[in-house]
């Protein structure tokens, strides 16, 4: 027998994980990553380790020297040229099957002349963007159905959110000729479920370990294994006569994919995404205000962000993150302001964030710290891994991570 | 302007936080420009493992501001960490970790010296670990874990009325990732949980019952565990060689018979991989839960070093399977625990027992879970050693002493034992007391 390639070798510890198939999906993947921030490129670093087909960096800044304190794909020697193509090149090296490019311009030019860029992407990763151009950009990837990571640091918090849109329908009873594989599966699986089956989904062919005889052992599991491929075959059949009826040949869904979906399909999940509009314009914070209770509460920071955010749309800096003219006093008071502006807006009582949090998210002055950056690059890189490879279950929809109590807080917002 | 990145600019961010005051920064914080100056000048950083979360600590710790750091490895560089220990690339392997990280850290990150040592945890005396504010550990072993935490225990001073001396203290920050999962924590030895305190979180290893291999396989795992540990014995396919799990010839031949009797029993599932797997005992790993797992452990350093915050009180857990899940806990210190007490633990035995039962003890009981202890005491102010384990000759000599009651060896109720092993760099005392008609603790 052969022995495993090279590759499988170098992958052979992930392998054991998400398995050939799952690692197959991940080198068919085309990454996005806008700015090349410590954060992006630490979530960038994770996913070129793992084999990602290729990426693309879109970045219109220069290497700047704070850079240099804080992001691991720069150089010294880059300073004041091109911030993509230095961290394109030292990304690309870790990993010689990957493939990856630069593209030295702002996110804002390409969404105004050339939006369709980004439907070659199969997700795309924004740090370092003003809210402004999030908007914008999320409604554009939402349109193309490309899922949309943003990712950030800022002090000792780390700032995850998911938008992914689900253009199907959820009855899977109107498929169309636009209807993904997943749902045509999902339909087959019902009608199997309604019509073979009296409600049982198919059998998944293994059986747990147990103390026996090695005889009685077997025999069992093949009884197991003989219905669960029955139990397949059934399903197999359902979705020949739904890709007909589709106008689309019955080998549009290979039968290993077939085989996967009825082993899992008891683990199916279906995640659903807000949009990135509805979650700024109104995010569901009222049902999660308990949380503000306690001190240390990491949704204190979420709403510090988005009033960061507006800041630095007034400013052109952070809190603190300007010239050495503002006091931490005056930006204390002035996001202080913000804060109350917001949670008006949102229909929430506007006292409920306490002065301390206010003060020590301006002692951050909007820097990354590499450590936080690092933990979140984990966090997103994993995130994404999850949707490329239809594999394990992604976080729903925000994740606000306190570098201070270690503890991250998911929210559905 | 000449062109040259100011210093204080690149270090912006470290600076903002580090000199700036917040009522939520720890009690003992004094915001100064001087805190930053004393990571780069004056700390030293000890990095243990330059593996999977070594690599990254040393990335997180150089991009903290932290420019005099030492590295321990005893490993070479193998294809299968290229996926994850990102500081090597394929022309490096066979060489050194420690070497080869040591070198791309330098040569990337302008300032920071990173110092490796190619050598085992063990191969370094107190002396060593006295010179670091701070020592980190990346390692994948539960027994090189106990090893160091027995160290940096040992290097504690106490004064005359019992006191801890504080500037003795080494905090120790530890983490460990398996696949999806991870944890750090905070050691503070002397005043918080240590190693041994929580023996009990590790998850047994895998094992496989005797009787199931030899016998009543059910799962391919059994198959090939049969042929690596009772096929292989007998066979010697590669002469008096042992067998060695990075052998692709070693692997395909317990492959293959693992498959002929998979074949017997109609079992299936036997690869290549799984046989690989069950023979070195592979642990699943990826780049993106070591990146988690070190990037909480340098900030831990960072804020231990500096006080700009509370530092994680004192273990915390993660997991990405299903969303993302953390939880933080305090791991309780043990006030009877052998590595951290400083009293010496009593042990009670039946006025009976013999050697082999408190050796068995020490091995079976989960708070000392020793590998091979050996035992020496005072009889009658001479130097005895009861049963020494590690050098094959006095082994062989001390042997009969294992069957003789603890009474015949001169053993009285209240007598001390002082016992050595692997899992500790330092020797513990046991008192045995003795008691009459009854079990032993």
């Amino acid at each position: 027998m052969a022995l495993p390639t090279e590759k499988a070798a170098r992958y052979d510890r992930q392998l054991r994980l998400w398995g050939d198939h799952g690692q197959t999906a991940l080198e068919s993947a085309h990454v996005c990553l806008i700015n090349a921030s410590a954060t992006g490129t630490e979530t960038l670093k994770n996913l070129v380790l793992a084999g990602v087909g290729s990426f693309t960096i879109v970045d219109s800044k220069q290497v700047s020297a704070t850079d240099l304190g804080s992001n691991f794909f720069v150089l010294p020697s880059a300073v004041e040229s091109s911030r993509c193509r230095c961290a394109c090149t030292l990304l690309q090296e870790l990993n010689p099957d990957v493939r990856g490019s630069a593209i030295e311009d702002s996110v804002d030019t390409i969404l105004a002349n050339s939006p369709d860029l980004f439907s070659t992407y199969t997700t795309v990763i924004a740090t370092e963007l003003p809210d402004a151009t999030l908007q914008l950009l999320a409604k554009v990837l939402r349109s193309l159905s490309v899922p949309l990571i943003v990712v950030a640091s800022y002090g000792l918090i780390g700032f995850h959110q998911k938008c992914k849109s689900c253009s199907d329908d959820p009855a899977c009873l109107h498929l169309t000729p636009e209807s993904s594989n997943f749902w045509v599966l999902v339909r087959a699986l019902k009608e199997f479920v309604i019509n073979d089956s009296r409600g049982k989904l198919p059998l998944r062919g293994s059986i747990p370990d147990m103390n026996s005889f090695s005889d009685l052992y077997v025999g069992l599991q093949k009884v197991y294994q003989t219905q669960a491929r029955l139990d397949m075959e059934a399903v197999a059949t359902h979705l020949s006569a739904l890709l007909i009826g589709m106008g689309k040949s019955p080998g549009t869904v290979p039968m290993e994919s077939v085989k996967q979906f009825c082993r899992n399909s008891a683990f199916l999940r279906v995640v659903r995404y807000r949009s990135l509009a509805d979650e700024h314009c109104k995010p569901n914070l009222s049902e999660h205000l308990w949380r503000l209770e306690n001190p240390d509460s990491e949704l204190a920071y979420y709403i510090l962000l988005r009033a960061a955010d507006q800041f630095y749309s007034m400013y052109k800096f952070y809190p603190r993150g300007g010239d050495k003219g503002t006091s931490m006093d005056s930006d204390v008071g002035v996001m202080k302001t913000i804060v109350s502006n917001l949670l008006n807006s949102w229909e929430l009582p506007p006292s409920i964030l306490r002065d301390d949090c206010i003060v020590e998210f301006c002692r951050y002055g909007g820097a990354e710290l590499h450590s936080v950056a690092a933990f979140m690059g984990g966090v997103a890189s994993q995130e994404i891994v999850k949707i490329l490879t239809h594999q394990f279950v992604p976080l729903n929809n925000t994740l606000i991570y306190s570098a201070m109590t270690c503890t991250a807080l998911t929210v559905a917002l | 302007m000449d062109g040259a990145p100011q210093p204080s600019e690149r270090w912006a961010g470290l600076q903002s936080v580090l000199c700036s005051a917040s009522p939520l920064a720890h009690p003992d914080f004094e915001p100064s420009e001087e805190t930053l100056q004393f990571i780069q000048d004056v700390c030293k950083i000890l990095v243990i493992g330059a593996g999977g979360l070594g690599c990254e600590l040393l990335k997180d710790l150089a991009l903290m501001g932290f420019t005099n750091l030492h590295c321990i490895d005893m490993d070479t560089i193998d294809l299968s960490n290229l996926n994850r220990q990102f500081l090597f690339r394929t022309q490096d392997i066979g060489k050194f970790k420690a070497e080869v990280a040591a070198s791309f850290i330098n040569g990337r990150i302008t300032g920071c010296h990173v110092t490796p040592h190619c050598c085992k945890i063990q191969d370094l005396g107190a002396e060593f670990y006295r010179q670091f504010h701070v020592i980190v550990c990346g390692l994948d072993s539960i027994i090189a874990r106990r090893w160091i935490n027995g160290m940096v225990l040992g290097l504690l001073r106490y004064d005359e009325s019992g006191c801890l001396d504080r500037s003795s203290i080494i905090p120790l920050v530890d983490g460990g990732t398996e696949g999806f999962k991870g944890n750090a924590r905070v050691i503070i030895p002397g005043l918080t949980a240590c190693i041994d305190c929580s023996l009990d979180l590790y998850p047994p290893q895998v094992t496989y019952p005797l009787c199931t291999i030899a016998s009543k396989p059910r799962l391919p795992e059994h198959c090939i565990e049969y042929v690596k540990v009772l096929q292989w014995p007998k066979e010697k396919p590669f002469g008096d060689a042992a067998i060695d799990g990075d052998n692709s010839d070693h692997i395909l031949w317990v492959f293959a018979k693992a498959q002929e009797r998979a074949n017997e029993y109609g079992i299936q599932g036997v690869t290549y991989r799984l046989t690989q797997g069950v023979v070195k005992r592979i642990i699943p790993a990826v780049a993106s839960t070591n990146a988690v797992i070190a990037g909480v452990c340098a900030t831990e350093v960072f804020k231990i070093a500096t006080s700009c915050s509370k530092p994680l009180q004192n273990y915390m857990v993660f997991n990405d399977t299903d969303g993302v899940y953390t939880y933080t806990f305090e791991a309780e210190k043990k006030d009877d625990c052998p590595a951290c007490s400083s009293k010496p633990v009593t042990l009670t035995f039946h006025e009976d027992a013999t050697l082999q039962d408190v050796y068995n003890y020490l091995c079976e009981n989960q708070k000392f879970a020793m590998k091979s202890p050996s035992l020496t005491t005072v009889v009658g102010e001479k130097n005895k050693t009861l049963y020494m384990s590690t050098l094959a000759s006095l082994e062989v000599a001390t042997r009969p002493n294992l069957k003789k009651k603890l009474s015949d060896l001169g053993i009285v109720d209240g007598h001390e034992i002082v016992v050595a092993d692997v899992t500790t760099p330092r020797s513990i005392a046991i008192i045995i007391k003795f008691t009459y008609n009854m079990d032993p603790d």
